[in-house]
């Protein structure tokens, strides 16, 4: 399940406050940008994120109904 | 749509490539009126009556008969489809009590602090509680306890009354103990959780819970 990654989950609550580009994401949860990328890629994959290119910039942001759906699933998930 | 092929041998018993069907019908309803019409022979329509039989209204399928109605087959096409349900872009499920102090009872621990992540999601400072909600409650109590429905006893109630909100977790089936002061359905569901908590966070930080015994909380 892909919020099983605590990292992934700190990403989303991150994103839950704004949209934020990578570096952000790395630098708020002192993380490398290349993990960070790699679990931006699986959150994208699963559409509980969106991404749009500004310049040279990758910015991130909530699919608020997908990632409401999948922080439901995974809560119940543990039982 | 249902079509009906001839098959070239008994060996064989698929749909000849190609080939174009002998019966096209939309539906099994206007199957027997066709298949009068058809070339195929007596047994061979018996063949596809009995193979017909088989086949779930509404389905799609294809119908090969051989060796004159000796053998027949049903090629089920894919079920249809059903249409993805949209999804509704979500409302007010951010809390609007940002960092507000709430705490998860459950005794299913995992739960609890699966719960409290998730909150931390809708942006409440949440943490589960280890250890029973009274003792917690007396120890550091926040502003609102989601407590699960059978641990809201008498005893919490009235250690939390006065200082922090106590919402019952019902499970499915459940009805809200007596004395919680709101409830929360099981499963949860993060899109309504702010819409449930928050009033209660702001009665608990006007002293609104017990009127005229409790003190206002930062």
């Amino acid at each position: 399940m892909v919020l099983d990654s605590d990292v992934r989950r700190d990403i989303l609550i991150l994103l839950a406050r704004g949209a934020s580009p990578a570096g952000t994401i790395a630098e708020t949860l002192d993380k490398s940008r290349s993990g960070v990328s790699q679990h931006l890629s699986h959150l994208l994959s699963a559409d509980l994120v969106t991404c749009e290119h500004r310049g040279a910039q990758r910015i991130y942001a909530l699919n608020v109904p997908r990632a409401l759906a999948a922080w439901d699933e995974w809560v119940e998930g543990a039982r | 749509m249902i079509s009906v092929y001839r098959g070239k041998s008994a060996s064989d018993l698929h749909v000849p490539e190609g080939e174009n069907p002998l019966v096209r019908v939309r539906d099994l309803a206007h199957l027997d009126e066709v298949l009068e019409q058809s070339p195929l022979s007596q047994l061979e329509r018996e063949a596809v009556r009995r193979a017909a039989a088989n086949i779930e209204r509404g389905r799609d399928a294809n119908i090969l008969v051989v060796a004159n109605g000796a053998l027949f087959r049903v090629e089920l096409a894919d079920p249809p489809r059903r249409m993805p349900t949209p999804m509704v872009p979500a409302r007010n499920w951010q809390t609007v009590e940002r960092g507000a102090a709430v705490s998860v009872s459950h005794p299913d621990t995992a739960w609890a602090n699966r719960a409290a992540t998730a909150l931390r999601f809708v942006g409440y400072s949440a943490r589960a509680i280890e250890g029973g909600p009274v003792l917690a409650v007396e120890t550091a109590p926040p502003l609102v306890l989601l407590a699960y429905a059978s641990s809201v006893t008498k005893e919490l109630i009235e250690v939390a009354s006065d200082r922090c909100a106590v919402m019952a977790l019902v499970p499915r089936g459940g009805d809200p103990p007596p004395g919680a002061h709101g409830a929360l359905m099981l499963p949860l569901k993060l899109a309504t959780c702010a819409g449930e908590i928050d009033p209660l966070i702001r009665r608990a930080r006007s002293g609104r819970l017990r009127l005229g015994k409790a003190t206002p909380r930062p």
